[in-house]
């Protein structure tokens, strides 16, 4: 859980990382609820062929969620 | 249209009142856990089912019996957590608090406990008479995951039973589950489960119980050994850059494409067999002695109107519907939304709007309801937007009426007319989210759910139950429909044909139908065919001078083939697909919406955009040259 908290949003597919907090925002009771909370380790699956939403591997289930939206979501990367 | 009053909307059940004999017992639990597969179980119910999250959209009940005693099943909606952001979770929420159910059942899927029992563990501190459902055991086991059933139910202190919804497993047990914790009724008891008035206790945040979960899942859970990758490996090829869009195209191409000619010999066959009995009944009542009028009624009106419906109606009905069921089942749906979102977004839409308008493709009552995953501005847009996708009630004649006079470039004709609709859906919405829905705020969060491998059991409800919602809507809907239009085209009695009611009707209207290019008769067949859509051919075969016969679709054909342009006919199919919800969508419209406002938009908005894209197709064909 070392480094600086980056948005959700701006991770690269295939990266790792360790939620650090939610800020307030549209969509982050719905996030937090569907397991985003501070402490889950996730995964950023794929981004979709446009570019945008991403898909989030989080707590054994798949969430798709528009990058704007994920950057509400501090995460710490893994190495 | 057909199949719009489909049992599995129905809204909540009148009957309130509970006797001491009954157990009323609710099913709560994620999105997409099999709850309505469980429901359907129980209690023989047609719940709409599929792999996409969402579905339930308001609770709906059910009966089913247990050792003599009467069973109340209450379905409520898939929701992730107990707290009121969301629709569905005030529901759930206010029925459990309002404390009518005697016990509670929740759905988890067992191959996605963590996530799963973060509501479990809210429900748990909410409402004490709870079972809990194990369910998509058979999943779990083939993805090799071991659960520790009896240390869940130690660490949840409430029961827990493994299932298997959709094969009937250990259903018994969980019958027997529910009995035992259920509230026993003793005459007249203050409901227990939660008092009248009784406040929301603060559940703990959610960080909380969801290390709980983490906790409790590490414990119980075991992966036997690793998983196969075969959902990553197939998401991989479906939501690849550059495959992504073709393979949807041609997914839905097939669909369409199956439909049109898997459809035409069964079309054809029951269309000679309509014939058959219609000449056989005109026959025997012609040496019967029957008046005129009566005859004219039954065969021509009755019989003839009824097999137009049910001929072109049945076939295409049943295999668009099982087709859509495989491609819902197997979880194709979310994938879509899910490359689409970036698409919607200039519109001022989402993903799921996409999903919405591929329900509609069905029925746009169903579509209608369906936008309750979708929340605000999003809802909205997607309710009012809902009727300009065509419905299989639309379809269908159109699919008829593009072979009739395009032929083996109907499959063509008919991918243009959709393009023409998916353009209106996107302008109508950014109109909308331009300017009576400007500056709300919008989002998009969807759970992408794994694939699932379809049933066959699934491919038989869905063909029955389109089967039967075809020809009851035929009966209820088409016959009064084709009666009331069979007389006005032959009254006042003995008119000329221009002079019939139906005639004077159509010299009004085809004025106004001129300017967009409309062929005489047209426009007064889309009035007709406004209680139903599918009655289009019956109505055309009315309007356009083949009044009082009514003699069967063969004339029908060579008539329109003769009578109307190429350019004239599409024209006709453009304003057909998009001038207006049916009266039942209305209805739907006004019950989602609650509103005198939207309503009038939701019907007035199709037709506003039906005038405006069926002049433009009239004006770019005359330029084009090909009037």
């Amino acid at each position: 859980m070392t480094g600086i908290a980056l948005p959700l949003g701006s991770l690269a597919s295939g990266r790792r990382a360790v939620v650090v907090q939610v800020l307030d925002g549209p969509s982050s009771d719905r996030m937090m609820d569907m397991g985003l909370v501070p402490g889950t380790p996730l995964a950023v699956v794929r981004r979709a062929p446009l570019g945008d939403p991403i898909q989030v591997a989080v707590r054994g289930s798949w969430v798709c969620i528009r990058r704007s939206e994920a950057d509400a979501v501090l995460v710490a990367a893994a190495p | 249209m057909t199949g719009c009053a489909a049992p599995g909307y129905a809204g909540p059940a009148g009957r309130e009142q509970t006797r001491a004999d009954e157990l009323t017992v609710a099913l709560c639990g994620n999105p997409n856990t099999g709850k309505s597969t469980l429901f359907n179980t129980l209690t023989g119910g047609r719940a709409h089912v599929g792999n996409w999250p969402g579905k339930t959209v308001e609770r709906q009940e059910g009966v089913c019996r247990l050792a003599g005693r009467v069973l109340r099943v209450v379905d409520l909606p898939g929701i992730y957590s107990l707290n009121p952001w969301s629709e569905e979770g005030r529901i759930a929420r206010d029925y459990l608090l309002a404390g009518a159910a005697d016990a509670l059942v929740l759905v988890v899927d067992a191959t996605n406990l963590e996530r799963n029992l973060y509501l479990v563990l809210q429900s748990l501190l909410l409402f004490p008479r709870c079972v809990v459902v194990l369910n998509l055991m058979d999943a779990a086991r083939r993805s090799g995951l071991m659960i520790d059933t009896e240390g869940l139910a130690c660490e949840l202190g409430a029961p827990v039973v493994p299932l298997a919804a959709a094969r009937g497993e250990g259903l018994p047990a969980l019958l027997a589950a529910v009995a035992a914790v259920a509230r026993q009724r003793t005459g007249v008891e203050a409901p227990a489960g939660g008092e009248p008035g009784h406040t929301l206790p603060a559940l703990p945040p959610a960080t909380e119980l969801y290390v709980r979960a983490h906790d409790i899942a590490t414990r119980v859970v075991a992966q036997r050994r690793p998983p196969d990758g075969l959902d990553e490996r197939f998401d991989r090829l479906v939501t690849n850059r550059w495959l992504a869009f073709p393979l949807m195209l041609a997914v839905l191409a097939a669909v369409f494409w199956l439909t049109m000619f898997g459809a035409a010999p069964l079309s054809a066959a029951l269309g000679a067999l309509f014939a058959g009995l219609a000449g056989w009944a005109r026959a025997w009542m012609a040496a019967a002695g029957a008046p005129g009028w009566l005859a004219g009624a039954l065969v021509d009106g009755l019989i003839v109107g009824v097999g137009a419906v049910v001929s072109v109606m049945l076939p295409t009905m049943a295999i668009f519907f099982v087709l859509f069921a495989l491609i819902e089942d197997a979880g194709f749906i979310p994938r879509i939304a899910f490359v689409m979102d970036r698409m919607m977004r200039p519109a001022g839409t989402e993903g799921k709007h996409c999903l919405t308008c591929l329900m509609a493709y069905g029925c746009n009552i169903p579509g209608v309801l369906s936008t309750r995953i979708l929340s605000g501005k999003h809802r909205l847009i997607a309710i009012l937007t809902n009727a300009l996708n065509p419905c299989n009630g639309r379809l269908g004649p159109m699919l008829a009426l593009c072979q009739l006079f395009f032929g083996h470039r109907g499959a063509l004709v008919m991918a243009a007319l959709l393009l023409i609709s998916i353009a209106a859906v996107l302008f109508a919405s950014f109109v909308l989210s331009a300017t009576v829905l400007r500056g709300e705020a919008a989002s998009f969060v969807m759970e992408m759910p794994p694939y699932r491998r379809p049933t066959w059991r699934r491919v038989v409800t869905v063909l029955s139950d389109r089967v039967w919602a075809t020809l009851w809507r035929a009966t209820v809907v088409a016959v009064p429909a084709t009666l009331l239009i069979w007389m006005l085209a032959n009254y006042p009695a003995g008119a000329s044909p221009d002079a019939t009611w139906a005639g004077r009707l159509s010299g009004a209207l085809d004025h106004m139908g001129l300017p967009l290019g409309l062929p005489p008769g047209a426009l007064t067949a889309a009035v007709f065919a406004l209680p139903a859509k599918e009655v289009v051919v019956a109505a055309l075969a009315i309007t356009s001078g083949l009044g009082r016969t009514l003699a069967g679709s063969s004339a029908l054909d060579a008539h329109l083939v003769a009578a109307w342009t190429p350019l004239g006919a599409f024209t006709f199919l453009t304003f057909y697909m998009l001038y207006m919800p049916c009266l039942y969508t209305w209805v739907a419209i006004h019950r989602e919406t609650r509103s005198l406002k939207w309503t009038v938009l939701g019907v007035g908005l199709p037709l506003a955009l039906a005038v405006l894209f069926t002049a433009g197709v009239h004006r770019a064909g005359l330029a084009l040259g090909l009037g």
